[in-house]
């Protein structure tokens, strides 16, 4: 009985493409979503998609000069809905799906390749400006606001002279508010870097052992709660930020899992407490966070600490040879995700019974 | 065979990694009698277990399939949750599934298409190319701090430094210490205060004006992620924040859901009250709610008025007369009313 209730990932539809994909992306409040990457003679390609109840169709597609590296919706309006994406040679711009001639807003400031961006307070009201950030090879982590041109309304780079660390990926967080507003970054040496973006400085950092892939909040508009870290060599750490002791820091445990790589880490956007983390293995794991009895305890001198609960794997299950590079859960459908590996194909995947976890 | 073949890529690796030249029996240190039917069926010891299956599945000390599914059995029934039994299996494909669970995804999907693709059609009419946003840009009044990426090491005093030595008191290190322990702890406790501000964020109000502005297919997109977050929050243990998603997904738009959830998170808070007036509110969308009149049982039972509560029990039981929870609260509500019936009746007294 137990393993009836167990959620079964369906791979509903597959499609073959003939060039690299980097990243994908739903379209929000809509059966669409967008793949990004490049072809073989270097050119940088978006395309639209659309599903229905029997496959997926192409609608659109436009291509640019560079390789995309990566895109988000997430600090776009409802009604615009503006793709921002991040390309191979450190270029931000914003797009406007229906007239993609010239992008409505760009930026030349980064002088490499931009690994990762992620949006905030597009979607969702009373939590602050909608904002971009960006994170690239050249070590430095920039925020962007579409409404000042050029200049990036935050930096955070590395000391002059010092040769910056390659920004492997980046996300917001603890945005619950006009003011408060965070920016967690991984860097390839593994260290990962909270931002507080109120205060302009480091919050918090933390070297892991190996290099930091992706890092995602569990939610983004509300005080920050839990943030997961997935790293090189099939280790991946769950820190319970709701609690920082002087000496003892965040809570954190950490699991082992597809046996290589865990290239994304992404939470369920109807269930903060539900995550899957795709492997280079070519593997999917879901997972369920389960808290303590007691979140918070204080120490002899009556600090509060905080308690790590526990990880429990839902579900293992190996879709390709090739590692999942992309991943990204609907957000008005639950189960439903769209995933890309490296063997250049694209995979419609439902996840059923995630409304029993 | 698949089996078999996939423990021997286990144990080829084992041995790749263990570089002492030591094998895993010796590492763990269990005696090699544990490895027996009998014992493994009375063991009581998951750890030990976990170990052994790691020993047998490297190969190191042969080959058992048999005491291997025996241990993997037991330690089903003591640690169900163990890493040890964690299997991964393909995903499954359309060829996988029966046909009437394709079609029924299949239509479900579609369905979910056609709806969702009409909010998509109207947010579109919507279009705008402006950044409508109360907040202002984010100004940098100060260029922040470059970051060090280098480690710096802090400044030892090398043995032979006399000079250094004797300037250093012990007591005034100590003090230093001291001190900075006593700064932390401040803003420690500082911070913690922080949070449960935090806590009891309030509802800004000051967006109404662009609610009125906002079209159906919003209203229902935020109303919905609002529930959503609020459902988080209840089951984390954060009433108060639950309470406030619950009231914002409400302002957004009204709904049954969400006043069945806020009704809860009142009781919770034992707020009784405003959790009865949610359930009317939700009994107004569909007067025979199922949750709602169950919640409002457990409200009127808070409030202390106990028949009322039983009435609205009884209509519960009437609709589902197996719902358990309606079950228990009737027979301690019950109890309460017995009382009252009891003190008013009348004494029987024999007469001889």
């Amino acid at each position: 009985m137990e393993h009836l209730a167990k959620p079964q990932i369906i791979c509903h539809n597959q499609k073959s493409l003939d060039y690299a994909i980097h990243d994908v992306k739903w379209i929000p409040c809509s059966a669409k979503f967008v793949a990004a990457g490049g072809k073989s003679n270097g050119a940088g390609i978006v395309e639209i998609y659309s599903l229905s109840g029997e496959g997926i169709q192409k609608i659109d597609e436009f291509c640019k000069k560079d390789h995309f590296k990566c895109c988000t919706f997430d600090a776009s309006s409802l009604r615009n809905r503006h793709l921002a994406t991040g390309d191979f040679s450190g270029r931000l711009q914003v797009w406007d799906l229906e007239d993609t001639l010239i992008p409505v807003y760009k930026s030349t400031t980064h002088t490499a390749v931009i690994n990762s961006i992620d949006g905030v307070a597009g979607q969702s009201s009373n939590c602050g400006a909608p904002e971009i950030v960006t994170g690239s090879r050249d070590g430095c982590v920039m925020v962007w606001d579409v409404r000042q041109k050029d200049i990036p309304v935050a930096k955070f780079t590395p000391l002059d002279g010092q040769a910056g660390r390659d920004c492997w990926c980046v996300a917001f967080g603890n945005s619950y508010n006009n003011e408060e507003r965070v920016v967690a970054a991984g860097y390839d040496n593994g260290d990962v870097k909270l931002f507080d973006l109120k205060t302009m400085s480091v919050r918090w950092s933390k070297c892991l052992r190996n290099g930091v892939v992706n890092i995602q909040f569990d939610r983004k508009d509300i005080p920050m709660n839990k943030l997961v870290v997935t790293t090189l060599e099939s280790k991946f750490y769950c820190f319970d930020v709701r609690t920082h002791h002087p000496s003892k820091g965040f809570a954190f445990t950490t699991e082992k899992a597809h046996a290589s790589t865990v290239w994304q880490v992404k939470h369920l956007p109807q269930n903060r407490e539900i995550f899957m983390t795709t492997g280079g293995s070519g593997s999917l794991c879901l997972w369920k966070y389960n808290y303590p009895l007691k979140r918070v305890e204080n120490d002899s001198d009556g600090i509060p600490y905080g308690i790590i609960g526990e990880l429990q794997q839902l579900q293992n299950s190996i879709l390709s040879e090739q590692p999942i590079t992309a991943f990204d859960w609907c957000v008005d459908k639950l189960g439903l995700a769209v995933c890309s590996s490296y063997d250049q194909s694209l995979r419609i995947l439902i996840t059923t019974k995630l409304n029993l976890c | 065979m698949a089996a078999t073949f996939e423990d021997l890529q286990n144990g080829f690796e084992y041995e790749n990694c263990n570089r002492k030249g030591e094998s895993l029996l010796e590492k763990y240190k269990i005696p090699i009698q544990h490895f027996d039917f009998d014992y493994v069926s009375k063991s009581r010891d998951a750890n030990e277990l976990e170990k052994m299956i790691e020993v047998l599945r490297s190969g190191q000390e042969g080959f058992y399939p048999d005491l291997m599914r025996c241990m993997e059995k037991k330690l089903s029934e003591i640690r169900p949750t163990s890493k040890c039994l964690r299997r991964s299996q393909k995903v499954l494909n359309r060829d996988d599934l029966k046909k009437e669970e394709i079609d029924s995804i299949s239509a479900d999907l579609q369905n979910w298409a056609k709806n969702v693709s009409r909010s998509s059609k109207e947010l579109q009419q919507h279009k705008t190319d402006t950044v409508r946003c109360d907040v202002e840009v984010r100004q940098q009044s100060q260029q922040n701090e470059p970051l060090n990426l280098m480690k710096k090491k802090p400044q030892k005093i090398s043995a032979t430094d006399y000079q250094a030595w004797d300037r250093y008191d012990p007591d005034t290190e100590l003090m230093k210490v001291d001190l900075q322990d006593a700064k932390l702890r401040q803003k420690a406790i500082e911070t913690e205060k922080e949070r449960r501000q935090v806590e009891h964020y309030s509802l800004n109000h000051n967006n109404l004006k662009e609610l009125k502005q906002m079209s159906e297919a919003e209203a229902n997109f935020y109303s919905q992620r609002e529930l959503d977050k609020g459902r988080e929050f209840f089951r984390s243990g954060d009433y108060e924040m639950a309470l406030n998603s619950f009231t914002r997904s409400l302002t957004i738009k009204p709904n049954l859901i969400s006043y069945n959830n806020r009704a809860l998170t009142q009781l919770k808070l034992k707020n009784y009250q405003d959790a009865l007036q949610d359930c009317h509110k939700a009994l107004e969308i569909e007067p025979k709610n199922l949750k709602a009149l169950l919640r409002k049982g457990s409200a009127l039972e808070g409030l202390k008025m106990y028949e009322e509560a039983l009435d609205c029990i009884d209509d519960v039981i009437r609709i589902d007369p197996n719902n358990t929870s309606a079950q228990e609260l009737a027979e301690r509500v019950r109890k309460f009313c017995r009382n009252v019936l009891q003190n008013t009746r009348m004494k029987i007294v024999e007469i001889q």
